[in-house]
């Protein structure tokens, strides 16, 4: 370092002689010039890509769009910062008026006012203030790299990772073996969830779960002849879109899903079983049954818990369009 | 930030600009390069793989061992007038492939065009003598085979926004998704009293197009906002599933024989439908801290999709003269919101979202249900309406600190559902949270809520005794969205930064939620869970830096019902009419790990790597009542293995720079993926169709990627 501080004084020295050729030496100093953003020198005199976070590389973004004439310079975000700007002195200088960084003493809404003097007439933003978000004090630098060309948050492959800083428990849940496709970069949470406010619940992109699904899953909206009650109020009553262990992202897997609305009449209550272990033809106390019940029938322990379970019959789970007089139809069957 | 320094780059490039005039113009080319977003860049990819498996291929979409070729692609180009170009393309050449193009007059004007694949295979091999899979008519074979299930999603969109003024912004974007493939689908195999179950996989082919346009004028003090979203589903594979085999007798196991079809023949599949949605929104600043919000919107959705015509597989109730349902659905929704900064310290918070889902289909009848005493039944339109109000109180403590107590409100009234739920559903929540956002080492939060909810009356009496007509236990259980519950949640989060470059972070969440069922405790009882997360990131330098997670989650349920035979009395009298009340306790363990690092060995050399661990144990403990010989529970019943899923991946990763435009990557991947599930264990269709999970899969890829800059 030493080095190169020694380099950079004789380089100093000897830009300073070749000047003194070429101007009078009573001549006034001539003002640093703006390198990405129009009155940037101010800032740019001193800082630069070495800084950490570099910020040369602003102007590869859209904020380094000179020619839009709505774009900011660095004390528009940062404040004009005085005090920072003329310190003097090897110590540290204070810090400019506003920062972003985690430690950032700015408060969280000033920090995001300085974002939303441009960006709350985004269609998108409209509702960032009442969100969750706003409300929890979560700043638009906890998430968007307004420096640097790749914002992370912005990518679908790598959102996630940003989301999840938070979101520990979804996190976990897009690891299970049943997941909408968000590890292997193909969905992103925004395809569902708008994080800058909505009217929906959970920041959901539509004003309802269901409409929110129906925007990939529109074969589900119906309506069908014979509707699913659960279905029809919220898909969110049987799937948890993050992910989980039981197939299809069910909650839990059938027949315990199933079991936990419908009443227990008949062959509903039925006690789970699985082939390996259940012999049809006895009951529990060793007794041979009168009529045996086969393995795959659907009204046994085996035929309601394996393969697709209480879905083995009632495959029309999300509505029935059937118009056949057939009470099979009512009960999904068909 | 490195505030403090005094030499910097931009100082060196300015001292070198008088020293040297040749090195000026190398440095401003540097400045230039480091301040300019214009890339051309073309990647091509060659990767190995080295065996299918069934679970890292579901959304991967390589289907076949060996080697796989792909290209990516990058250009961004920005003029100085502000003009963006933008062509990007990822995976090329493989099912994952994806395209963008979009021009671009950064605070006037965008052209957008997207192209996306999504494919998705089932997890699972299936060995079947059923054919015409993924068509509308199956039949049984006589050979079996190996068939993939997978469908595969190809969306198009096309984008346009309009700055029409500086305030007056317009939208639109249309986006066209053809789906296509077969995924599974089950059907009862009777045919003559037996019955068993038959492997009859869904025929995927839908298209569905949406288009959304917005017009939104927007100054610092007010917007208003006008739009139309329009979804339009066509399902081209058909209006039904013909299964053209079934159970017809013997004894043991039924056997699917071909040519006789399932009473079930044909099984009905998604109709078409359309739903058009016009929203006005508005919001205004009735000064720098208070503003104002709302919007409207009404939907109509309808789906009048002709029906299978009436045949001796589609017997109409004689009375039944539609031709299609004639689904009519009309939902409006209403969104208000008032948040206020009071004083610099206390702000406040109110919203209410309303939703009436008015179904309006016309009701006919449709079937005699012989199997439950002839009642002649109608198809069933379900209209509901939702409130949904929040009121938030925040007040700014000194120290940084923040206190929230806040209120929600949640309210429902059915209409038209099945007569047995209830009409109305209330929930108030009280919650309050205290946070610390403000410039330390340490920051957190703190957030504590507590719900409850019931509700009117419930509707049909439950069958308590025998009345020598109905089965004991019709009408017992709550479904879950109707049941009273009490709900309490915990939310703590803390981030720590003891020094610089050490980042830690700790979760924990406690949920518990407490049912109150509707006789008996049948249904659902109670539900619990548990969070615990710690996180660290460390930057050893600015080269060098890694990171690694650690979460242990517990997930309990608790739910009762009661075992018995069709018709049962329950009154002991018989096996045939012995009910038995059991319980299952289901619980869920998950434990995940990941570390990451990355880091530059040289100016050429970077590398990088990444370590998943993932594993999940659910866990049935069920227990029942001794019913004594007149037990109806057959032998072994409640005897559920465990089921564990397993997941290790390493990502390893080296890029070397062998030019300044050239570089090489070397990516290696080991994955392995365990899955110990009863699902498919010992399990055929009656059709002889097996379906098979293998429980250790081991996949390795390798990849050479050769990029160059242009």
């Amino acid at each position: 370092m030493k080095k190169m501080r020694r380099l950079l004084a004789v380089l100093a020295c000897l830009g300073s002689f070749c000047a003194g050729a070429a101007y009078a030496a009573d001549e006034p100093k001539e003002a640093p010039k703006d390198i990405v953003l129009t009155g940037d020198a101010k800032c740019t005199s001193c800082h630069d890509e070495a800084d950490a976070p570099g910020v040369l590389h602003i102007g590869k973004t859209k904020h380094g769009t000179r020619a839009d004439g709505r774009t900011p310079t660095c004390t528009d975000c940062h404040g004009d910062s005085e005090k920072h700007v003329s310190h003097k002195g090897s110590d540290k200088p204070p810090k400019p008026d506003r920062t972003f960084d985690k430690q950032s003493a700015t408060p969280v809404a000033e920090r995001n006012a300085a974002c939303l003097s441009c960006h709350q007439t985004d269609p998108k933003r409209h509702l960032w203030a009442g969100s969750t978000h706003e409300r929890r004090d979560v700043a638009c630098s906890s998430c968007h790299d307004t420096h640097a060309a790749d914002d992370k948050v912005r990518d679908k492959r790598t959102q996630a990772e940003v989301c999840f800083a938070c979101h520990k428990e979804q996190r976990a849940q897009v690891n299970r073996p049943s997941h909408h496709p968000i590890p292997e970069g193909k969905m992103s949470c925004s395809d569902c969830h708008n994080p800058h406010g909505t009217t929906g619940p959970k920041l959901l992109v539509k004003d309802s779960t269901n409409a929110t699904c129906y925007t990939c899953h529109a074969e589900k909206r119906g309506p069908f002849v014979h509707n699913h009650a659960p279905v029809t109020e919220d898909c969110g009553n049987c799937h948890n879109p993050h992910g989980t262990v039981a197939d299809a992202m069910l909650k839990t897997r059938p027949p315990f899903l199933c079991q936990q609305c419908h009443d227990p009449a008949n062959h509903l209550g039925t006690i789970p079983g699985v082939a390996a272990n259940t012999d049809l033809s006895r009951t529990v106390n060793g007794r041979a049954t009168g009529s045996p019940a086969v393995q795959n029938n659907g009204l046994n322990s085996v035929g309601v818990t394996q393969g697709r379970g209480c879905l083995n019959c009632h495959t029309e789970i999300h509505g029935s369009n059937s118009p056949a007089n057939a009470s099979k139809a009512l009960r999904f069957w068909r | 930030m490195h505030n403090n320094r005094v030499f910097k780059r931009t100082v060196l490039a300015l001292a070198v600009s008088l020293a040297f005039p040749v090195s000026s113009a190398i440095a401003q080319e540097e400045v230039a390069e480091l301040i300019s977003p214009n890339v051309a860049e073309a990647s091509v990819k060659l990767q190995h793989l080295n065996e299918v498996n069934p679970l890292y291929r579901q959304y991967y979409g390589l289907a076949e061992e060996g080697m796989h070729g792909s290209a990516d692609l990058k250009v961004i180009r920005r003029s100085d007038e502000g003009r963006w170009l933008r062509i990007e393309g990822r995976d090329l050449g493989l099912r994952t492939q994806e395209f963008g193009a979009s021009v671009e007059q950064q605070g006037d004007w965008k052209l957008g065009v997207e192209y996306n694949q999504i494919p998705r295979y089932a997890p699972f091999r299936v060995i079947t003598g059923v054919t015409g899979i993924g068509h509308n008519t199956l039949n049984l074979g006589t050979a079996v085979d190996d068939k993939d299930l997978k469908t595969e999603r190809t969306a198009t969109s096309l984008t346009a926004t309009k700055f029409i003024s500086r305030h007056l912004q317009a939208s639109v974007t249309f986006k066209n998704e053809d789906k296509k493939g077969e995924r599974l689908f089950g059907s009862n195999g009777n045919v003559g009293g037996f019955l068993g179950q038959l492997f009859t996989p869904e025929p995927i082919d839908s298209n569905h197009k949406q288009i959304e346009a917005s017009l939104d004028y927007a100054t610092e003090k007010f917007y208003v906002s006008g739009g139309y979203y329009g979804s339009f589903f066509e399902n081209k594979a058909g209006k039904g599933l013909f299964v053209n085999y079934g159970t017809t007798g013997g004894t043991g196991n039924p056997v699917a024989v071909q040519g006789t079809p399932t009473q079930m023949s044909p099984l009905s599949l998604a109709p078409d439908n359309q739903a058009h949605q016009f929203h006005i929104a508005g919001g205004y600043n009735w000064s720098r801290d208070t503003r104002a919000n709302l919007k409207i919107s009404k939907s109509f959705a309808t789906q009048d999709d002709s029906f299978l015509p009436n045949s001796a597989r589609v017997p109409y109730y004689a009375g039944m003269k539609r031709s299609d349902l004639g689904g009519k659905v009309d939902t409006t929704n209403v969104f208000g919101s008032l948040t206020s900064r009071v004083t610099d310290k206390l702000g406040l918070l109110a919203s209410w979202a309303y939703e009436d889902r008015d179904d309006r289909t016309p009701q006919v009848d449709y079937l005699v249900d012989v199997a439950h005493g002839g009642v002649l039944l109608q198809n069933n339109p379900e209209s509901q309406k939702t409130h949904r109000g929040k009121f938030e109180a925040s007040y700014r403590l000194p120290q940084g600190f923040n206190l929230t107590a806040g209120y929600d409100y949640d309210f429902k009234k059915y209409e038209g559902m099945d007569e047995l739920f209830r009409d109305e559903i209330t929930e108030n929540t009280y919650r309050v949270d205290v946070r610390k956002s403000l410039g330390d080492t340490v920051n957190g939060s703190l957030m504590f809520a507590h719900s409850e909810r019931d509700g009117s009356s419930w509707g049909t009496t439950p069958n308590l005794v025998n009345d020598g007509a109905h089965a004991v236990g019709l009408h017992w259980t709550a479904p879950t969205q109707f049941s009273d519950r009490e709900r309490d949640k915990l939310k703590l989060m803390v981030d720590w930064m003891p020094v610089d470059p050490l980042s830690v972070q700790f979760a924990y969440e406690y949920a518990l939620d407490d049912y109150k069922t509707r006789i008996f405790d049948i249904g659902l009882n109670e539900g619990r869970s548990e969070l615990f997360s710690l996180d660290a990131s460390y930057r050893f330098s600015d080269r060098w830096k890694a990171n690694l997670w650690y979460s242990h989650s517990t997930n309990d349920i608790e739910q009762k019902s009661l075992n018995s035979t069709f018709n049962s009395q329950c009154n002991g009298s018989s096996i045939a009419n012995t009910c038995v009340p059991w319980g299952a306790d289901l619980k869920l363990s998950s434990n995940a790990f990941g570390a990451g690092f990355d880091g530059q060995i040289s100016s050429k050399v970077s590398v990088g790597g990444q370590y998943l661990y993932s594993r999940d144990v659910n866990k049935y403990d069920i227990t029942y009542a001794d019913a004594g010989t007149l037990s109806s529970i057959r032998q072994g019943a409640g005897m559920l293995p465990d089921t564990e899923y397993t997941l290790n991946t390493l990502r390893l990763f080296a890029k070397y720079a062998l030019t300044k435009a050239t570089s090489v990557r070397l990516d290696y991947v080991w994955d392995r993926r365990e899955m110990d599930d009863y699902t498919w264990s010992s399990w055929s269709y009656s059709d002889g169709t097996r379906v098979f999970v293998e429980p250790d899969q081991i996949t390795r890829v390798i990849g050479v990627t050769l990029s160059h800059a242009f």
